[in-house]
């Protein structure tokens, strides 16, 4: 186990690295000179000296862009390592900050439309696996089947017209109302209001997801003999269902759970554009909109270290829940 | 007779076959809409207009929407099926080479696989899309395929892998046949539905990303395209707050759901036919 702990762990090393090092050489792929492009755009706009538009840039950046590519690499990874991912070009503030800010919210969005399409998908799963192959079971995998073919952003856009602006029944941009004072009853119902049609776009796709995966795991374990016994023992239908099927079809698909947030974290830069959700796939389309290679760097780094941490998250958990995985090393 | 008459008939309304069907006028449309010279000039005084005419409306310029939807799918479909294309060119090339040759070679590209698989791509992609100013469907398909192919390589590993050690292969290599005939006369026909079913499925991740890439608009391409579309009908035109632009909003969706859907079942038939396992349970 530690031998695999450890394996998993230098592949995350590995593959962070990686990504930092496609991060620096994306702001040396972009057309034209950008570092020279915003130190002209300083000395024009806001009237600084060259010096100190050099001065600004640099420290923005959080390594000296007149030396070797390699010293800009070790120090820019030294920085990431401290915690520092340079100031935003834009906000011209940290780039950790707008982060920091944002990210609650997405995680908010994430975890909620997880954990509410997880549990619809396991009702409707157990729900199609108990009725294997009669009319209720083929509605439902069907529905699943569709409404995995449409990508969430579409379903947004879809919600966003028909509750948003038809019914008006729920807001169309941002994650709370200005009017309502900080962390007032108002104030969280109001939260409350404006993530209901991102966390369903989020969801309906999820759920169709947790069907198909649910339905399959509880198709193996209802095949088993230890649940034919406990029919043959005449207990009750609920009594199988909660007790004997429940249990042993979820445990195989906790580690997906995690590799769906994951997910979710990176369909967040289609859906919250969409909804106007200040979290962090809005600012990275604004960063990106707004060439705001910091912010795109800062961003594209912590989401790269969430998505690893989950994934490692998810192999240990595999591991130690499967028993064929455990023998491999 | 009657018998397999009877059968027949069954077999042509198969899911699969709808799928094909539709994926096959999808293609017709898109042909059409990039051969047949389609008047497309704006007029400003039927602006957002459902008429007899203009069954699915007017756009913000007065232009008919289902000739805008013709005249787009081409970029559509063909942005979709290149992606497919250069991304299983790729996979194919790693993954037999990695499973083939196996030793160090396989070890670097495997470890290299595994870290595109993580990596998150979206993200990537967009970055890549916006900042080289990607403005023609080639040079698109081949941003999104740089990042579509790993799934694919790692699947045709390892099936070479297992393909590698069965008696034909090794006979083959005892009599020094040479590794192009192996892998081309050999082995390719048995990875076929592999690489059939991957094609379209990374296909199909290719138009949600590249159409969710310019709903954000991040890639600047014609206004035909459905994405931009969307785009436009969601911002700049303020296409969503107009009851009767909605078909303008709606027709790109809708065709997109239709692709998409006429894509699964395609794969989900393509499963089927050569997975022994689930034949056998039908």
């Amino acid at each position: 186990m530690a031998k695999y702990i450890i394996s998993r762990f230098i592949f995350v090393v590995i593959t962070f690295f990686a990504v930092l090092v496609l991060n620096l050489f994306i702001l040396r792929m972009m057309p034209g000179d950008i570092i020279q492009t915003r130190i002209q755009e300083l000395v024009l706009n806001y009237g600084y000296s060259y010096e100190q538009a050099y001065k600004i840039v640099e420290s923005q950046l959080g390594y000296d862009i007149n030396k070797n590519i390699f010293e800009q690499f070790l120090s820019y990874i030294l920085n990431v390592f401290r915690g520092n991912l340079g100031e935003s070009i834009i906000y011209r503030i940290p780039v950790l900050d707008v982060i920091m800010n944002s990210i609650l919210w997405t995680i908010y969005l994430g975890l909620a439309s997880l954990i509410f399409s997880f549990i619809l998908g396991i009702v409707l799963g157990i729900v199609a696996a108990y009725n294997r192959e009669k009319l209720i079971d083929n509605i439902i995998t069907l529905f699943a089947s569709l409404i995995l073919c449409i990508p969430n952003f579409l379903i947004g856009i879809i919600l966003l017209v028909l509750f948003g602006v038809y019914l008006g029944i729920f807001p169309l941009r941002g994650a709370y109302s200005i009017e309502a004072p900080y962390f007032s009853l108002e104030f969280f119902i109001s939260v409350l209001k404006h993530s209901v049609l991102p966390i369903l776009s989020y969801s309906l796709v999820l759920i169709g997801n947790w069907i198909l995966v649910f339905r399959a795991s509880a198709i193996t374990v209802i095949s088993e003999n230890y649940i034919l016994f406990a029919k043959a023992k005449g207990l009750k239908n609920i009594t199988i269902l909660f007790y004997y099927i429940l249990p042993n079809a979820i445990i195989p698909i906790i580690p997906l759970f995690f590799i769906s947030l994951g997910g979710i974290i990176q369909g967040a830069f289609f859906v919250e554009p969409i909804f106007g959700y200040p979290g962090i796939g809005y600012f990275f389309s604004k960063a990106i909109t707004l060439r705001d290679y910091t912010l795109i760097q800062g961003i594209l780094t912590v989401i790269t270290l969430i998505i690893l941490f989950l994934n490692f998250l998810a192999d240990i958990l595999h591991k130690m829940i499967d028993i064929r995985v455990k023998n491999i090393d | 007779m009657g018998f397999f008459k009877e059968k027949k008939f069954k077999y042509i309304f198969k899911p699969g076959n709808v799928g094909l069907f539709i994926f096959l006028l999808f293609i017709v449309m898109s042909i059409i809409g990039k051969l047949l010279p389609i008047n497309l000039e704006p007029n400003y005084s039927q602006r957002f207009l459902i008429s007899l005419e203009h069954p699915l409306g007017t756009d913000y310029a007065g232009r008919d929407v289902f000739l805008l939807i013709v005249k787009g799918s081409f970029d559509v479909i063909f942005i979709a099926l290149l992606t497919g294309f250069w991304a299983t060119l790729i996979g194919f090339i790693l993954g037999i080479i990695s499973g083939y040759f196996g030793k160090i070679i396989d070890i670097i590209i495997s470890r290299v696989i595994d870290i595109f698989l993580t990596i998150p791509t979206f993200p990537i992609m967009a970055i890549l899309a916006a900042t080289l100013k990607v403005n023609d469907i080639i040079s698109f398909s081949l941003i999104l395929a740089i990042w579509s192919w790993p799934g694919l390589a790692s699947a045709i590993r390892t099936q070479t892998i297992s393909l590698k050690s069965r008696e034909f292969v090794i006979f083959l290599k005892l009599y020094n046949f040479p590794i192009y005939y192996v892998i081309f006369k050999e082995i390719f026909p048995l990875i076929l539905p592999i690489i059939l079913i991957n094609f379209i499925n990374i296909s199909r991740n290719a138009v949600i990303a590249s159409v969710g890439l310019m709903v954000l608009g991040l890639v600047p391409l014609e206004v035909t395209n459905w994405g931009m579309m969307i785009n436009l009908a969601i911002g700049s035109t303020g296409a969503i707050y107009i009851p009767n632009a909605w078909p303008y909003l709606f027709a790109p969706i809708f065709f997109i759901i239709l692709f998409q859907i006429s894509l699964v079942l395609i794969s989900y038939h393509l499963e089927e036919v050569f997975d022994p396992r689930i034949k056998k349970n039908n």
